[in-house]
């Protein structure tokens, strides 16, 4: 930090460009995030839609850093992969297993993207292609479906479009993701918000497996299945990690979203799991 | 030989060949009396060919015989259906006069197999009548000696229509010479306005002008080297000079390229071709160089390249961006880029990809009128339709029948999964309830009574209708079941993940 401060006077000259002052402005930003100040209101935010996450999160998911989501979805015990002859994994995605991501909750928060940016809404890795006829009109209409062939061309790909100025989401595969790798998203994220048009929402889904791998994402979340009804299903979100944020107990940063069939919103319940019982509790115990 | 064209539900001559015409065909009579005054059979043994008319390819080729023309004048003219039109104002000492020039036109195109008859006038009129009416093929008129060439020629020679013709048939007058004796004040309130008008096109009162057929320019540039070389900055660098060249000639043209090829000649090897599309017209060279230069290290140099060359052989119009420079300043001070600048990027980023991993694995989802929710929707490449950036720009829903997004689960399974359903029970109704129904291992209970039946539309290949219900297992996952009736089988189509 303090090598930053003797280098200021230099660029706070009189003379300074605008562009001189938006560097300035993004090195400083940098600064902060790596040392994981509060972050800055200035970065921009897209609101999750649901008001506990939001204030938790300090008004909603960052622009310019990558948000990392794990499904729970495992293709299930080993028994159930007997019984079916070995068909029990997902046949779209490459090397890896059988594992879904999170799609409903990401259908809805790149929804919640386009309502506030302009821009294409990216999805990368045909895993995480959402079907169609469950997306919103208006959704669909500005979606593009990147399939890669392999991890290489999935974080190339993914990079080329967090630096991409008409980009505002990302949902992307991130199955498999190296340390470095995840660097390189994030530093392209930051990369993005800094020049482009404010930067795209980057939401990279992953194997609940991979939680333990190390990452340089700013936030982390599991989703598990928990407390269906006939009007749609639930899930329990949990932070499992938040940069930038003031630690809160564990409990408090969890929460059950529900799906509602009829109007394809997804919204917050209000009482918390935790308290109430043990309703919705993931079957594993979280480790990161 | 004849070309024939249905006129009216007639078969008529279109055009004819000389020794058909010799033989007393007409363009215009019809085709059963065209054969009938051929001689077809006994003394010439070949016959007569007869074709169908097809004005595209003669329109076509009337266009490349004027791109030929461009040799004796940059002026041609289109006269369709079987004139071209040459301004030789000054070209005519390049080729060493008049004369000889019309003997080089009648030279080379009869060399390429046409009869052509050619006349060379001050007028454009003038020059039309003599071509086609003059009894040598090949006419000059002198200057201002319009009126004597035309004087012996017929009316029709005038260009004027059908029916003034005949009102002048009518008067009697049969020959130019004669319409040009008529008191010239009776001829606009007696005749047609556009006899007058040729009359003073053929002999230069009037102005006439061609509207010059331009041959679409090759967008190409290229280099040599003294002899192969095998440096990859070299070929890079030449490569990158060349498109800016080449970037240089589409904004000249107000192009902007749709394809790019790439052709590295190399020693002892069959050239290198690389081919880059773009799904908008594009001519800035960061970008396209972007675009280049991953194909281009991965091309095999071998022992060595000896030229390098790019063509832009498929464009599209681009006009001129005036504003360039202010929108660049403009984005500085306020730190955000402009809408069309954010489109850019977005085409930029489309063509990158789909250069990179095919044009086929870059696609967007035009949604389908369908029950079956696998066919409810149609992959397109974003290449040629491009999703929008806009929520304004979405098409507003007009298919009220479709079923609600949140009615369909978000991961849909091809083909659907197998569900091992054990001991069957018979339920309320006809649709038989299982006791048990495993997925993956993991059961399946909270089944529902209510179901949704999707039939396949009967057009279609047989497909057994399905009832479709929303069911959770026993870890709380929502899964969309189908049941086969016919078949008794269960399937899992669809999770809410």
């Amino acid at each position: 930090m303090l090598s930053i401060v003797g280098d200021l006077p230099a660029a706070v000259t009189p003379a300074a460009t605008a562009s001189d002052r938006l560097a300035l402005r993004a090195a400083i930003e940098a600064v902060e995030c790596r040392e994981g100040a509060e972050a800055s209101p200035r970065t921009a935010r897209i609101p999750t839609g649901w008001p506990d996450i939001d204030r938790a999160l300090g008004g909603g998911l960052a622009l310019n850093s990558v948000h990392e989501w794990f499904g729970l979805h495992e293709s299930a015990e080993a028994s159930g992969r007997v019984e079916q002859g070995g068909s029990g994994g997902v046949e779209q995605g490459g090397s890896g297993g059988g594992w879904l991501p999170p799609l409903t909750i990401l259908l809805h928060l790149a929804h919640r993207a386009t309502m506030h940016r302009a821009g294409l809404v990216v999805w990368i890795g045909a895993r995480c292609h959402p079907s169609p006829p469950a997306m919103p009109r208006d959704l669909l209409s500005r979606s593009l479906f990147v399939s890669c062939d392999t991890r290489d061309q999935r974080i190339w790909a993914i990079d080329l479009s967090l630096r991409c100025a008409g980009v505002c989401a990302i949902i992307a595969d991130a199955s498999g993701l190296t340390m470095a790798e995840s660097r390189r998203c994030q530093l392209a994220a930051a990369a993005g918000a800094a020049e482009g048009n404010g930067g795209a929402l980057a939401l990279l889904a992953r194997p609940s497996r991979e939680r333990a791998h190390l990452s340089a994402a700013r936030t982390r979340w599991l989703v598990c299945p928990a407390s269906f009804n006939e009007h749609g299903p639930g899930w329990s979100i949990d932070l499992l990690r938040c940069k930038g944020v003031r630690p809160t107990p564990e409990d408090a940063r969890r929460w059950v979203v529900r799906h509602e069939h009829a109007t394809g919103d997804v919204y917050l319940v209000p009482e918390s799991p935790a308290r109430d019982g043990a309703a919705g509790q993931p079957p594993q115990r979280r480790t990161a | 030989m004849l070309l024939v064209r249905t006129e009216k539900r007639r078969r008529v001559v279109a055009f004819c060949c000389a020794r058909a015409a010799a033989a007393g065909a007409r363009p215009g009579m019809p085709a059963a009396e065209a054969m009938a005054v051929l001689p077809t059979r006994g003394e010439r043994a070949e016959g007569v060919r007869v074709l169908p008319a097809r004005p595209d390819r003669e329109a076509a080729l009337l266009r490349a015989l004027a791109a030929w023309c461009s040799r004796l004048s940059p002026l041609v003219g289109l006269d369709p259906p079987d004139g071209l039109m040459l301004d030789i104002r000054g070209c005519a000492q390049a080729h060493g006069g008049e004369e000889r020039m019309l003997h080089r036109a009648l030279s080379g195109l009869a060399a390429l197999g046409f009869a052509a008859r050619t006349a060379v006038a001050p007028t454009f009129g003038c020059a039309w009548a003599l071509s086609r009416f003059a009894p040598q093929p090949a006419a000059i008129v002198p200057e201002n000696g319009q009126r004597a060439a035309l004087a012996p020629l017929p009316v029709a020679a005038l260009r004027i229509e059908a029916a003034t013709r005949e009102a002048l048939a009518e008067l009697g007058v049969t020959r130019i010479g004669e319409a040009l004796a008529l008191p010239r004040g009776a001829l606009p309130a007696r005749f047609a306005p556009d006899l007058l008008l040729r009359i003073d096109q053929a002999l230069g009162s009037a102005m006439e002008t061609i509207l010059p057929v331009r041959e679409a320019a090759r967008i190409a540039v290229e280099r040599g080297f003294d002899g192969p070389t095998t440096q990859a900055a070299a070929i890079e660098l030449c490569t990158r000079e060349l498109l800016e060249q080449l970037c240089a000639q589409l904004t000249a043209h107000q192009r902007g390229a749709r394809r790019i090829e790439i052709t590295l000649d190399r020693a002892d090897l069959e050239p290198a071709r690389l081919t880059i599309s773009l799904g908008r017209p594009a001519r800035d060279p960061r970008h396209l160089w972007r675009l280049i230069r991953p194909r281009l290290e991965r091309v095999h140099l071998g022992y060595g390249v000896e030229r390098i060359a790019l063509a832009a052989p498929w464009t599209a119009q681009l006009r001129h961006e005036q504003a360039e420079r202010w929108r660049e300043a403009a984005s500085d001070a306020q730190g955000r880029t402009s809408a069309p600048d954010a489109s850019r990027a977005a085409d930029e980023l489309i063509d990158t990809l789909a250069n990179r991993l095919g044009p086929q694995r870059i696609r967007t989802a035009e949604p389908v009128e369908s029950h079956l929710p696998e066919r409810a929707w149609m992959w397109r490449p974003a290449m040629e339709s491009p999703p929008r950036m806009h929520a304004a720009d979405a098409p507003a829903p007009t298919d009220s029948d479709a079923p609600a997004p949140g009615e369909r689960p978000a991961v849909l399974f091809f083909p659907p999964r197998a569900v091992h359903a054990a001991r069957l029970v018979p339920g309320n109704g006809d649709a038989p309830v299982p006791a048990r129904l495993l997925w993956n291992g993991v059961e399946i209970d909270h089944v529902p009574a209510e179901r949704e039946r999707i039939a396949c539309e009967w057009w279609r290949s047989a497909r057994p209708e399905r009832d479709y219900l929303r069911a959770a297992d026993r870890s709380g996952r929502v899964l969309w079941l189908a049941y086969e009736p016919d078949t008794g089988r269960w399937f899992v189509h669809g999770v809410w993940a």
